[in-house]
Order: C-alpha cells, then structure tokens, then sequence
C-alpha cells in the first residue's frame, strides 16, 4: 500500500483528501502546518507527498526545494496544488514534479499520483 | 450733450494693456497652469517645461531640457515610456503612458503624460504638447483592490476545492445505473461550481492583467488544429447550437494555448448566449501571408453600432431593457482583446441590429524567422 502525505494549512481540505485518498486505497497522513512537513516526511516515509503552494506562514516550494535537497527525501516525488494557476510556472525551480491547480478534478489528480508512483491505471 | 462729450464719458481713456508676443502668452500661460506641461520639437527632445513640472521635479529647466527629462523616470519604467513616446512621435499620433516620476523630495510618483502633436496652419507637423497628471494615489488605490481580488479570489477557492471532491465522491457513489437520478443531481451541482470557479478565474484574471501579471506559457502549434478541438469542446457545453466550421488554416502559431483558447471560447459562449433564437454559430477559418483568423458569427441580437468601440472595456455592458437580461460580468470581451493582443493579434467586430455579429480573431503566423 503506497503512502501519500498531505500538506496543506485548510484543515477542511485535509479532511477531504483523507477520506479520497483512503477510498482509493492509500494509506494516508495530513499535516496542516509547514514545519511539521520534514519532520512527518522522515517518520512517515511516504511516497508521495502532495503540497500545497501557500501554507500559513511557510512558503510550500521552500519546503520543497528543502525536500529535494535532503539525501533522505529528495527521491520522493512532490505534487504541488495551488488556487492560484499562474503559480504553475514558479515551482520548477524548487524542484516540485508536478502541478495541480485548485479546484481539481479528482480523476485528473488519480491520474497524476499513479503516474509518479509508477501504479498504471485500472 | 455733444455727442463728442457722450462718447468720452461712455469709453473712458483705455488703460493700455502690454501685448506679449505669441511666445510670451504661451509661456505665461503654461507657467500659470497648475499641472506640469512639456513642448517638445521636431527633433523629438524637450524643449519646454512649465513651472508646475519643475516645481515637481525639483530641477532646473536646462536639466530637464532635451532627454534630460529621463533621467527622473523610473528605470524599471523608462525603456516602455521612451517606446511610447518614440512610436507616437514616428507616426505623429497622440498618446498617452503612465509611469513613474521622481518628485523633488526624492519620491516617485505615477503619473500619467499624455502628448498631442501640433501643427502649423500649413498642417506641418511641429513637434508634441504634453500633459502631465499624478494618478499615485489612483493607482495605489488601484493596486490595492488588485491585491483584494487575488486574496478574495483565493479564499472563495479554498471551500471550493473541497466541495468538489466531496461531490465528485458522491458522483462515484451514484455512479450504478440504478441511481442515474441521484448522479444527475450531484453532476447538476458540479457543473455549478464549475461555473463559480469560472467566474474567480474571471476577476483573478482581470486583477492580474491589470497589473501585469498574467501568466503566458508560450508553445509553438497548430492554430487550425487548436480551434477544432475548442469547437469539438465548446459544441458539447452550447447543445442549443450547432456551430458549422467553414474553411481551414494551415499556419502555425506561438502562444499560450490555454489563454488562446479563453479568448475563443468566450466568443462561441457570447454567440451562443446573444442569439438564443437562432441555433446555428458559424466559425470561419482563413489565413493570408501573415495572419491566422478565426471568425465567429451568430445570428442573434446583434449591437448597435454606438456600442461597438465601447464593448471590449472592461465591465461595459450594452445598456438597455433587453440587453439587461444577460447575465456577466461584463469583462469577457476585455479579457480576450487583452489576451490576443499579448499575442500581437487583434479582435474586431462587424454587426447588424437584430441580425448578425461576427467577431474576428487575428494571430501572427509564427515563422522559422521569429
């Protein structure tokens, strides 16, 4: 069973994504602030983190780029999400994977963790 | 009374008034105004500023002279202004530009300067006459209600990113055939916040052209190609219409093509919602050595032609009883002209009352050279 983390400060969101993401058979764990993001990467290990751009007070791509520079962490694949699409062009340079605009289309969201968990469709 | 006595005593002797040659009168005038004022000559240099400007400036009128005027622009301003103002003086044209200006006390201040050219009886072009008006306080009044939007926009995105999931969860739960009734009531509810999301994504985007920000992914594409998939795509959304393509394009494009197809398909929505009586949309496809075009006509409504310069400002809409009944924003059309112009295209419009519309998208075709 692959391991998603959530990272996103809307608690509402959280919630929601569990309930998802369980449904589709991942186990699951959230985290509504920012500098709980490494410290839940190193003992959940999970495979697949999905972060949000904006998180109160923490800026999700520094999480990122300090996700991606850790010998520990940086294989693991980064989904970003944000309200706001224009932030699509900003996060490669914090070396995210992939991006996802809010609202999103939940099968269009499926489809982008199989991809980088390597899981084919059906 | 004699009559010569009458005529002293109704014109008393005349106070004699100084005559100041032309040049003098202008010179008072404009040092008189209380917004700064700039003349400048055939050669394209500077060679007047009233008193307002220099009181503004804080410099001496042999700094500001010639270009010296530039160097109490913006930096981050001044490759646009001298564009402007270069293109306006090539073709003789008025103009207008905003950008900031250092004021005295060191602090920079937008402002907007808009230029007239004038001429000699003969018509022989002399030179420009500019204006020159602080819009700071507009513009950070502006900004602020930029900064609003994106805030506002972001937090109605929030609760709704969570809506959706949860809808589209219970779309999952209804998808067995047996409960086809319940799915189209939960599809009936996501297709509403779809549209909610449309409207933010409208003012986010308004905010963000306005103050530059609008993001351009550019790609090189098939521009024929593009429109047959956004037809195919749009046709599904406007089922009350059948749209009929016509013609077809070869050309290549460089741009965004999501922001591209924006501007088309809030055409086809237009043609679709101003001509509820009629069930057919054309869209024609044709090129010419330089250009792509699309054409989208309906056979709707139609505009009069006073309102025709006036549609693509942002939140105009066509007053009137009839017209009143159309819902929006009023800010559609002000966004596609603002997106095909970033792509150095244009928007026109040809109509006839109560029987056709047609509206033209034109892009440059991309070329190997560019």
């Amino acid at each position: 069973m692959s391991k998603i983390l959530v990272v996103d400060d809307d608690t509402d969101i959280l919630s929601v994504m569990k309930i998802l993401l369980t449904m589709k058979g991942f186990e699951v764990e959230v985290t509504s602030k920012g500098e709980n993001a490494l410290p839940k990467t190193e003992s959940f290990k999970p495979d697949l983190i999905l972060l949000d751009v904006l998180i109160s007070g923490h800026d999700g791509r520094t999480i990122c780029k300090e996700l991606k520079s850790k010998k520990e962490t940086q294989h693991i694949p980064v989904i970003m999400f944000s309200a706001h699409p224009g932030a699509a062009a900003t996060i490669a340079d914090y070396g995210a994977d992939d991006f996802i605009s809010k609202p999103f289309d939940v099968n269009n969201l499926m489809k982008k963790v199989n991809t980088h968990l390597g899981i084919s469709a059906n | 009374m004699s009559t010569e006595l009458l005529t002293k005593e109704r014109h008393p002797a005349k106070k004699k008034i100084p005559i100041f040659p032309v040049e003098e009168q202008f010179k008072l005038m404009a040092n008189s105004a209380p917004i700064p004022l700039w003349v400048s000559g055939l050669d394209n240099k500077c060679s007047f500023f009233n008193k307002a400007w220099l009181n503004f400036t804080g410099r001496k009128l042999e700094k500001e002279s010639g270009d010296g005027w530039t160097a109490g622009v913006h930096p981050d301003d001044l490759e646009n202004c001298k564009k402007i103002y270069e293109g306006a003086f090539a073709k003789q044209k008025k103009f207008k530009m905003e950008y900031r200006l250092r004021r005295k006390d060191g602090q920079y201040r937008w402002v907007q300067d808009s230029g007239i050219p004038h001429f000699s009886k003969e018509k022989e072009f002399l030179g420009f006459i500019g204006t020159c008006v602080d819009i700071h306080e507009l513009k950070e009044i502006e900004y602020s209600k930029d900064q609003f939007i994106v805030a506002a926009s972001h937090e109605l995105k929030t609760p709704l990113t969570t809506l959706n999931i949860y809808l589209q969860l219970l779309a999952d739960y209804f998808r067995n055939p047996s409960q086809e009734k319940y799915h189209s009531y939960v599809s009936g509810a996501m297709d509403q916040v779809k549209k909610i999301n449309d409207l933010i994504n409208q003012l986010l985007d308004l905010s963000r052209i306005q103050s530059g920000y609008l993001d351009f992914e550019c790609t090189i594409f098939s521009f024929g190609d593009l429109v047959l998939k956004i037809i195919k795509r749009m046709q599904t959304i406007l089922p009350a219409h059948e749209i009929i393509i016509k013609g077809k394009v070869n050309g290549l494009v460089k741009g965004d093509t999501e922001r591209i197809s924006q501007s088309l398909e809030n055409l086809l929505a237009n043609a679709s919602k101003y001509s509820k009586e009629n069930d057919k949309i054309i869209v024609e496809l044709s090129e010419d050595e330089n250009h792509v075009k699309v054409a989208v006509t309906d056979f709707g409504i139609g505009i009069e032609k006073k309102h025709l310069s006036k549609i693509f400002e942002r939140f105009y809409k066509i007053p009137g009883e009839k017209e009143n009944t159309f819902p929006g924003l009023g800010i559609g059309l002000y966004l596609s002209q603002q997106i095909i112009k970033k792509h150095h295209g244009e928007i026109t419009v040809e109509s006839i009352l109560n029987k056709e519309t047609t509206f033209v998208i034109q892009i440059p075709i991309f070329k190997k050279t560019d």
